[in-house]
């Protein structure tokens, strides 16, 4: 193979796990809320000028910035949801949808009011020079994300999965009404689950900030990648979320490679399509079995 | 045990339950009869606070519960087995049945609560790894009342659990329903199949368009000739 195809596919694949996680989240708040988070890609920029502003205004690593960052980003979203989603939980769903989407330009514009619209970059060179592996070169930076996208999607498998909040987590998010039945405080769940997808916005975007200069709109390129994403690996799956990322990541990288960086977008929402009408719950979608 | 007093529910800006009293004692099974749409979901929805009450009381244990969250009157120890079942479709049966025990008076008794259910289900023990969306309408309906009796409940509310099910399923149903009562558990339970539900209840309460039309025991209600007329015809 082409070393500069595999050198494609190894870019595809650090960015997509990026995707991956940012996808994640969205994917957990719609398991949870029924609702499309149209806050995310705004969301992620968040995440990305905290990690930013903590790191400069500290004097710290962005690694070391993190996890402020991830519990600021919890913060952020457990209020979005407990002060404004919450309150209008009667409304139809469009609604709140809209809701997030208004959320999001606010975010946004608070961004430019504070940072201004001008780009700003974290210089790391410790991070950036690249190194060499065999014929391939990356920049450690990249390697250190995908490590971190990986160790935290496992945490997330293990928060869901093995402990009594994440059961509580999923209970809501396949019958609600059975859950608050069983004594779960479902209010309580529904802010959490937009917390920890604000977490998961929060260290994608985090981790982009040693990676690219960073403005207050980008993250719009996000918003619509992650619902792409999390829509191919079925709504509320985890680890379906998780390889979608990183194929929507891969098709991406090839594409821009082999076809131009104009492609790529087209190339990866007419994927989008045709996997849907091949599948249409998703690559990695179980279907519907409410029903039964 | 439980004391319900000239109940008001809305949904939107429908009155469908208008003026209900009704009581159950420690130790009774009560049960709510009533062709489909007489309110008796409704009602019931509303005492585990899934409701718009508009007015009157709901008293549970002396204390009122009128508009407390269904969390908090879960906590008190008023659990419902909901129409519908309501599972965790994804989950396995076992971790259903572990989710019955959230509450944190249930929680210290999962083991114990959990070799009951079994006891009373055994073949709950040999699907315990299937997802319960998988199930048959007859095993949920098993799962959804044991997950009931892990939440350790004073009363337990059961809404019309033997609907859709075969004869021995709804036999089994009703066994099971005695066997918690055996134990101590009060149980309001709301039904359509009126023949088997008076055999096992002391007490019975007739629905009709959101108001008790007639209520006594279950011996008077068989006895009754409008009872039988209407819902045994007989």
């Amino acid at each position: 193979m082409n070393i500069y195809v595999l050198q494609a596919f190894l870019d595809g694949v650090l960015m997509g796990g990026i995707y991956a996680l940012a996808a994640l989240g969205l994917s957990l708040i719609f398991g949870v809320l029924k609702i499309t988070n149209f806050a995310h890609g705004a969301m992620m920029t968040m995440g990305m000028y905290a990690v930013y502003a903590i790191s400069v205004g500290m004097g710290i690593g962005p690694y070391a910035a993190l996890p402020l960052a991830m519990a600021m980003m919890f913060g952020l979203g457990f209020l979005i949801q407990r002060v404004l989603i919450n309150s209008i939980d009667h409304a139809p769903a469009y609604n709140q949808l809209l809701l997030t989407l208004g959320v999001a330009y606010i975010l946004e514009n608070v961004l430019l009011m504070v940072f201004t619209p001008n780009y700003r970059t974290l210089t790391v060179d410790a991070f950036q020079k690249a190194i060499h592996i065999g014929p391939l070169t990356v920049a450690p930076a990249r390697l250190i994300m995908f490590a971190v996208v990986l160790a935290v999607t496992a945490g997330f498998y293990m928060l869901l999965y093995k402990t009594r909040v994440g059961r509580s987590i999923r209970a809501s998010a396949q019958d609600e009404e059975g859950a608050r039945l069983m004594g779960i405080h479902v209010k309580r769940i529904r802010a959490a689950a937009f917390g920890l997808g604000a977490v998961c916005t929060g260290i994608a975007g985090g981790l982009l900030t040693p990676v690219m200069s960073i403005y207050p709109t980008l993250g719009e390129s996000f918003q619509l990648k992650c619902f792409v994403i999390a829509v191919l690996g079925g709504m509320g799956n985890l680890w379906g979320a998780f390889l979608s990322g990183i194929f929507i990541g891969v098709i991406e990288s090839l594409s821009g490679y082999f076809l131009g960086g104009t492609w790529s977008e087209m190339l990866i929402y007419g994927a989008f399509i045709l996997i849907l009408l091949v599948r249409p719950t998703g690559i990695f979608g179980r279907g519907n079995r409410r029903e039964s | 045990m439980l004391n319900i007093t000239d109940l008001h529910v809305r949904i939107g800006n429908l009155k469908i339950i208008q003026g209900v009293s009704l009581r159950a004692e420690d130790g009774e099974i009560v049960s709510l009869m009533g062709a489909n749409g007489s309110g008796k979901t409704t009602l019931m929805r509303a005492v585990s606070g899934l409701g718009h009450i508009t007015g009157g009381k709901v008293e549970f244990q002396g204390e009122d519960i009128t508009g407390w969250s269904s969390e908090k009157i879960v906590e008190a120890g008023l659990i419902q087995v909901p129409e519908g079942r309501r599972l965790f479709p994804l989950m396995s049966v076992r971790e259903n049945l572990e989710i019955g025990a959230h509450n944190r008076r249930a929680r210290e008794k999962e083991k114990d609560s959990l070799e009951y259910v079994y006891s009373v289900f055994p073949d709950l023990k040999d699907i315990s790894g299937q997802p319960a969306g998988d199930l048959s309408g007859g095993q949920q309906q098993m799962v959804a009342i044991g997950r009931g009796m892990m939440a350790d409940p004073k009363m337990l509310i059961l809404d019309e659990p033997s609907i859709g099910l075969s004869p021995i399923m709804t036999q089994k149903v009703f066994e099971a329903v005695k066997e918690i009562h055996r134990k101590g558990t009060a149980v309001l339970i709301a039904e359509q199949n009126i023949a088997d539900v008076l055999e096992i209840a002391d007490r019975a309460y007739v629905m009709e368009q959101g108001l008790i039309r007639l209520s006594g025991t279950a011996k008077e209600m068989l006895d009754s000739s409008r009872i039988r007329k209407m819902y045994l015809g007989m």
